[in-house]
């Protein structure tokens, strides 16, 4: 008998299906202090994302976006900035020049990650923000892969304010979860960890700097 | 010697080290105060989460081979390949396997509670190959050639000094006494480990049946990157991580940052469901999910004890626990430390050797007043101490005991005797009980009362 069976075998002769019903499920407001009032969205996410270290710029429009994000890649010493495609980032490349010439587009040639490492940015889109935590969601195919949102020292999503969400529990509630990635994950401030003496200590292995530019529509 | 007699001297020795006691005391305090701020900040209701979660994991106890098999299911779909494994050397033996068939040399590990109960790194090392461990504090106590002090924070005891001694000794780094600096040093000592690494090694926080999911939960990001970089991702998870929905996330993970390390949610929660697709650019071709047994499976077929297997590794207990604090982490000589590795630890390894841990508690109850999933904790050690007092002597002193303590009047007889002998039995009480014991009143308060005195 292999080990599968072995396990499931003993285990099986203590189960206890149908004993009770499967519970309800989650619903953040009842369990958290969740902001439901959408008009908020904005201002709580803002707040408890930079209460995380985050940096938010909040923009009318994407032209603003685009010349925001010439500013802050300007005063970075290593200007190398590396994007993946999606509708909007090439929207945003198509009508801001100087971007389109900075940044370097992902694609095969990158599979090799030393050469990846030599990137300072890498600009992502995203699923969702979550007002009730000022964390952002994203996925192997919004986010370009998987390095793109962590192997560069700085991380920029260019977001929109309707993809703000109250909190956790919407993220499991629509077409997010049926869509084919390999990959998502909740990102809550850049890189962090408090291993030494309790202090905390930013930029541990991840993103040293977490940047939302966030356009109004 | 035996483990038992080694713990006590362990224990002795521990409890009278100030320095160290300074130190856990310092590095408690500090999570205690952002729990409790967290606690009420976050939640309408604490306990409302807890009761909620508690239900879940009950669930999931009753339903466990069926959540199981629905797991493997979904994610075999996915393209990774579900492995299990009966115990410590099954596990190593099949992680070899694939280490040979993928022919890797260079591993980078985070931090897995797992891993450390198959002896990952040092079965790796005995092979010849080279495993990194990612995560800071797992670093800390590599390079220190030490054990995890805590399920959560293992570099928990070590002061900066010490840290900064030991990165300067090891890595060659210039002392410092700021937690940025040394940081900064651990980062650049890991970054082209993450690109080089043949092979990402994770445990898992939840693996999801619905969905057939594996979610980490993680602050630095160095699971992230050993999970983008490296071509292999092998995941060694217990099997009692499963939850039901994926769903569930929106609770379990709030909690189980806020009772680990009082934080609203984690820096980074991943989901993984399998390797990468066809239209992903990037990430690994082959993924492992080796499911472990290792001792579970005795647990769950104890009715008394199977809702041990409730444990999200949080940590609380160890935190709140006046045992532990006293005698540190590396006293219990365990995967698992504190009241929970107390209750777990005899029986996923040998109850013979282990069971003294079931009395290195105070049965105060604390741990289990902070569980977030609502595990009895104290009850449970209490049951794992009847299981090493079964001698006959034992059962007729404890039926004796709880006779007269049942009866009113037996037990007022038996004070009026026992007060005259009382001094004279106090002396041959075991010695390192230093505290006085005051005399016994001469008469019981029920007399007293009865006398209206
Ligand atoms: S037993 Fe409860 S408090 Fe202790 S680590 Fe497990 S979940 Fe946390």
């Amino acid at each position: 008998m292999n080990s599968r069976s072995q396990i499931l075998g003993k285990l099986s002769k203590f189960e206890k299906p149908g004993i009770s019903s499967i519970p309800s499920e989650i619903n953040d407001k009842t369990i958290f202090n969740v902001f439901s009032d959408p008009s908020t969205f904005v201002d709580k996410f803002t707040k408890n994302f930079q209460a995380l270290n985050g940096e938010i710029y909040i923009v009318k429009n994407l032209e603003d976006a685009g010349n925001e994000l010439v500013s802050i890649i300007s005063s970075l010493d290593n200007k190398k900035c590396l994007s993946h495609t999606t509708e909007v980032i090439n929207k945003l490349f198509s009508i801001n020049h100087t971007l389109s010439e900075i940044f370097d587009i992902l694609n095969v040639d990158f599979l090799d990650s030393d050469i990846f490492s030599t990137y300072e940015v890498g600009l992502t889109t995203a699923d969702f923000l979550i007002a009730r935590t000022g964390s952002i969601v994203l996925n192997s195919l919004t986010a370009g892969g998987r390095r793109l949102s962590v192997l560069p020292p700085i991380h920029i999503v260019l977001a929109e304010t309707n993809q703000i969400i109250p909190s956790l529990d919407e993220i499991f509630k629509n077409d997010f979860t049926s869509i084919d990635w390999s990959y998502a994950t909740i990102i809550s401030g850049p890189s962090r960890t408090s291993d030494i003496e309790k202090q905390l200590v930013l930029g541990a292995h991840g993103p040293k700097r977490l940047i939302v530019i966030l356009i109004e529509n | 010697m035996t483990e038992s007699k080694d713990f006590k001297i362990r224990a002795s020795q521990k409890a009278a080290d100030d320095s160290h006691r300074l130190k856990i005391l310092k590095a408690i305090s500090t999570y205690e105060t952002k729990v409790d701020e967290m606690k009420s900040d976050q939640f309408f209701d604490w306990s409302v989460a807890r009761d909620k979660a508690t239900e879940i994991k009950k669930y999931l106890i009753d339903n466990l081979p069926g959540l199981l098999r629905e797991f493997e299911t979904k994610i075999t779909n996915t393209g990774a390949k579900v492995i299990w494994a009966k115990d410590k050397e099954e596990a190593q033996q099949q992680i070899y396997d694939i280490i040979k068939q993928h022919n890797a040399k260079k591993i980078v590990k985070s931090k897995s509670m797992t891993t450390e109960e198959i002896n990952f790194n040092e079965f790796c090392e005995s092979k010849g190959l080279d495993v990194i461990e990612s995560d800071l504090g797992e670093l800390i106590v590599q390079l220190a050639g030490e054990k995890p002090y805590h399920i959560v924070t293992p570099a928990m005891h070590k002061s900066k000094q010490e840290i900064s001694q030991l990165f300067s000794d090891k890595l060659g780094s210039a002392e410092s006494d700021s937690a940025a600096e040394l940081t900064m040093v651990a980062r650049k000592h890991l970054r082209d480990k993450y690109t080089s690494a043949d092979i990402g090694v994770t445990g898992a926080n939840f693996l999801i049946a619905d969905s057939g999911a594996v979610v980490l939960t993680e602050n630095e990001g160095n699971i992230r990157l050993s999970t983008s970089c490296p071509p292999v991702h092998i995941v060694i998870a217990g099997i009692e991580k499963v939850l039901p929905r994926l769903s569930d996330l929106s609770l379990f993970l709030p909690l189980l940052a806020t009772s680990g390390t009082g934080q609203q949610i984690t820096g980074y929660n991943s989901i993984f469901r399998g390797p990468k697709k066809e239209n992903e650019i990037d990430g690994p071709e082959h993924m492992y999910v080796i499911l472990l047994d290792n001792g579970r499976s005795n647990l769950y077929s104890n009715p008394e004890l199977r809702e041990a297997l409730q444990c999200i590794r949080c940590g609380a207990c160890l935190n709140i626990c006046p045992v532990y604090r006293t005698i540190g982490g590396h006293t219990y000589n365990t995967t698992y430390q504190g009241p929970i590795g107390s209750v777990i630890t005899p029986h996923l390894q040998n109850i013979k050797t282990w069971n003294h841990l079931s009395s290195a508690s105070s049965l105060c109850g604390a741990c289990t007043q902070v569980c977030p999933v609502g595990i009895d904790i104290h009850h449970l050690l209490l049951n794992n101490r009847t299981k090493i007092n079964s001698s006959l002597f034992w059962k007729i002193f404890i039926n004796a005991w709880s006779t007269i303590m049942k009866r009113r009047r037996l037990l007022n007889f038996a004070a009026k005797i026992g007060s005259p002998f009382q001094k004279t039995l106090t002396k041959f009480l075991p010695r390192g009980i230093k505290k006085r014991i005051p005399q016994m009143a001469q008469k019981s308060f029920s007399e007293m009362w009865e006398n209206n005195e």
